[in-house]
């Protein structure tokens, strides 16, 4: 038997240890396939507490924080690095190959469903499905295309974040504060919330909200799940749509809940609609444009 | 939309609060708004409740509100002081700050509190000016500084390299110099060439050595041979290597020396120490004036002083005569040459010795005072502090020997160095006296067969038979030539030296440096003239 030399084995194991903990991977549930489930742009992996008991006891659940966002190693964040959504899409596939993932489904959040398609276009053996929340390929309006933005809103956005980190950066805590009535979310977790690095923040928001990916849409042929939310701002209902015609192999999943973040307001219809897809995946019974 | 039924619940007073107040549902659909918040965003009460609070907000509002603000109210339920802008009709946005609560209970409703942070958002655009330009500021300054900093570095490394590259040429030239001086057989152009290679040689090298010693500093790679050493010891033997540039110059070196001083340390290092001191002064001290070096036991110190009455300095250059590469001449008039590192070499040194080092002076020229202070080894019998008979003192005074002459005195001088040599034979035929020079013992022997001088003035440390052998053949000789009166001249000015020099059949003994005038005195006693000119 073919043995790995330790050296390689070792050199191995310790870029394996570098993915995981830049990215503070977690991986729960039990199950034989995965669920890598991708949090958007502002937020960190808390933002799935509410979804995930809905799969855990059916799905292995990997969850992890893009750098600069929650518990990840901020200081692996480099400018450069992350120009484009393909530096995020690099730690996709890091983590991925971390835990050595075949045929996952990719579960991701606004910016995260497009930086799941660029993954799978790089290593299409990775996921065998794509489930996208709030999906938006481009923020910006363009000749004949509704992003929902103008190029001076994200102006203003990027103004107020440094207002936001300004005061956050100067008083943390007064901005998330310990719930009374809430008592199972300690004050530890509270603080963790959605917390990001300024400089980070900014880089992403920018990155995020000025990219235009309607082109790589074309080279998604797995099947995909687009969870359009009523009433969001954010990726419109319009969006969705554009995103689920520019992908022939993916199913459109209309839901009552409102806002960008359904799974948070709403998880258990979020969580319905995507069930009822992973079940006809696994069933076969996946119909094109369903 | 959720229907609450609690759509005026909105107590009147708020409409006068100095604050938006809005009661909504977790969605942001608005259920009521005070008359503030209505006023901002133009609807009545009846209109605001069609609307949805994002809607309200500008592009930039409505992402941070969705993307933060929502799901931060959805997982813990309060958040405060956000930034965020609010539509206004007119057009011009509406900074303001938001806190905003959503209760757990039926019917989940948020509560938001807006209050206008205009004025705020003006200063914290300032202060977020005032910061980028101040970051900008401090990079360009840390920059500058690292730029700096690695150019010194580089400095220091091509010195380090520079300095040792050159020591192997100067060897080089050193070694031929010398052999060119023993091959000069006879030819005395060929020899004085030969010799003043080799003296320049020599200072080069101590130059260069100055160089790499303080660049072993700078890299902290000096390293110290520590070991008791008699203090005296150091001090002597830099004042030999100064001697000749004193008497060159016309500079009087006295010394009132302690031999009992014992201190830990590198001999080698002390005498750096002491040469560098002594060799400034001498520079600094125009022809005619003097270096003194004392020695002063103070508690558990030594202080040695190298006291000149040269050019002095000015109070403010007192501290920077110290630093690396700093020239203590008045400016702009360079009558001296060096590299400006010797007095720097020296304070390491000495602290490296766990002393220190400070400079005095009353002023341009009014002299300088290096003071030398070093911790001194505890004897287990204690020294007596400056023992008399310890102290060689050179200070004759000028006036009673000026008119000395030593016309009519022959006088036999032994010196192997050619320019103390030659510096004897002037300073004893300026007052008259007929000298006869010889290298060597066995050179003086030869001349002593033929000539029955008046004086014979020899060096202690001669080639081959030293000056204790000399005088001991002389005294062998017998007759009259073996009485000739000799005077001692060394370097060593140890009681055991002097008592050996006596000994051996010296009448006298001189410590070197030897002032002129003394030597003098010196010789008109030993010829008898002493009586003749001052009767």
């Amino acid at each position: 038997m073919l043995r790995w030399p330790d050296a390689i084995a070792s050199r191995l194991h310790r870029s394996v240890l570098i993915d995981l903990r830049r990215n503070n991977v977690r991986v729960v549930g039990t199950g034989s396939r995965t669920l890598v489930f991708a949090h958007g742009y502002g937020c960190d992996q808390n933002m799935w507490r509410l979804l995930l008991p809905q799969f855990e006891n059916d799905y292995r659940i990997v969850l992890f924080d893009y750098v600069g966002h929650g518990q990840s190693d901020a200081s692996a964040f480099s400018p450069a690095r992350y120009t484009t959504l393909d530096g995020y899409a690099d730690d996709v596939i890091g983590i991925c190959d971390a835990l050595q993932l075949r045929d996952a489904i990719f579960v991701g959040h606004s910016v995260s469903a497009m930086i799941g398609v660029l993954a799978a276009r790089r290593r299409p053996e990775l996921f065998a499905a794509l489930i996208m929340l709030g999906p938006s390929p481009r923020y910006i309006d363009d000749e004949g295309y509704v992003g929902g933005f103008k190029r001076e809103d994200i102006e203003g956005l990027l103004e107020s974040l440094d207002a936001n980190h300004l005061g956050w950066s100067s008083q943390m805590a007064p901005v998330i504060m310990a719930n009374a009535d809430r008592p199972e979310l300690g004050e530890e977790l509270f603080n963790s919330f959605c917390r990001t690095h300024p400089e980070v923040a900014k880089h992403f928001a920018r990155v995020t909200f000025l990219s235009d990916n309607r082109d790589d849409l074309d080279s998604v042929k797995i099947p995909t799940l687009v969870v359009q939310s009523s009433d969001d701002v954010i990726a419109g209902e319009a969006v969705g749509r554009y995103v689920h015609e520019r992908i022939p192999t993916s199913r459109y999943a209309h839901i009552e809940a409102t806002g960008h973040c359904p799974h948070l307001s709403a998880p258990r219809e979020t969580g319905e609609a995507m069930r009822v897809f992973l079940q006809a995946l696994e069933d076969g019974t996946l119909a094109t444009n369903g | 939309m959720v229907e609450t039924g609690v759509g005026a619940a909105i107590p009147e007073a708020l409409d006068e609060a100095p604050c938006g107040y809005v009661v909504a549902t977790p969605d942001g659909g608005i259920v009521a708004a005070n008359r503030p918040f209505r006023e901002w965003v133009g609807h009545d009460a009846e209109s605001i409740r069609d609307r949805k609070l994002p809607e309200l907000l500008t592009g930039a509002g409505r992402i941070y509100f969705e993307t933060h603000v929502r799901p931060l109210l959805l997982m813990q339920h309060q958040v405060r002081e956000i930034a965020l802008d609010i539509a206004r009709p007119s057009g011009d946005p509406l900074p303001v700050l938001m806190n905003a609560v959503l209760s757990h209970a039926e019917p989940r409703l948020m509560t938001v509190l807006l209050f206008d942070a205009t004025d705020r958002r003006r200063y914290e655009q300032e202060l977020l000016k005032a910061r980028r330009i101040a970051d900008a500021a401090t990079q360009t300054e840390r920059l500058a500084r690292d730029e700096a900093e690695r150019a010194n570095r580089t400095k220091d490394e091509f010195l380090a390299l520079a300095s040792h590259e050159l020591r192997t040429p100067i060897s080089a030239i050193l070694g031929w110099a010398q052999v060119l001086k023993n091959k000069a057989g006879g030819d005395p152009d060929i020899a004085r060439v030969a010799e003043v290679v080799e003296r320049n040689t020599k200072l080069l090298g101590r130059l260069v050595d100055d160089l790499l010693d303080m660049s072993r500093i700078v890299a902290g790679k000096l390293r110290l041979d520590v070991q008791r050493v008699e203090l005296a010891l150091p001090i002597e033997a830099a004042l030999e290597t100064v001697q000749p540039a004193a008497l060159a110059r016309g500079v009087r070196l006295a010394t009132v020396l302690d031999s009992d001083v014992l201190v830990s340390g590198d001999p080698g290092r002390l005498q750096q120490v002491f040469w560098n001191l002594l060799s400034n002064a001498v520079k600094f001290t125009p022809s005619g004036g003097s270096v003194t070096v004392t020695m002063a036991r103070v508690d558990s110190h030594v202080e040695v002083g190298v006291c000149d009455t040269g050019q002095g300095m000015r109070p403010e250059i007192l501290e920077q005569v110290f630093e690396r590469f700093r020239q203590s001449n008045a400016e702009g008039t360079r009558q001296s040459t060096g590299l400006g590192l010797g007095l720097a070499l020296v304070r390491y040194l000495v602290e490296m010795h766990g002393g220190s080092v400070v400079a005095h002076s009353a002023g341009e020229g009014r002299g300088s005072t290096f003071v030398v202070k070093l911790p001194v080894v505890a004897l287990e019998s204690a020294a007596p502090r400056g023992r008399p008979d310890a102290t060689t003192a050179v200070a004759s005074p000028r006036r009673a020997s000026a008119t000395l002459s030593l016309a009519g005195v022959s006088v036999l001088v032994v010196e192997d160095d050619r320019d103390s040599r030659e510096l004897l034979w002037r300073v004893l035929t300026d007052r008259g006296a007929e000298v006869t020079t010889a290298g060597s013992a066995s050179e003086a022997l030869q001349i002593l067969q033929s000539s029955r001088p008046h004086v014979l003035v020899s060096d202690i440390g001669l080639p081959d038979e030293d000056g204790y052998e000399l005088v001991r053949s002389v005294r062998m000789l017998g007759g009259d030539v073996g009485r000739v009166p000799a005077i001692a001249l060394t370097a060593l000015s140890r009681l055991e030296d002097r008592t050996d020099a006596l000994l051996a059949g010296y009448q006298l003994h001189l410590a070197k440096p030897v002032a002129a005038d003394e030597l003098v005195v010196s010789v008109a006693s030993l010829a008898g003239r002493i009586a003749v000119t001052a009767g």
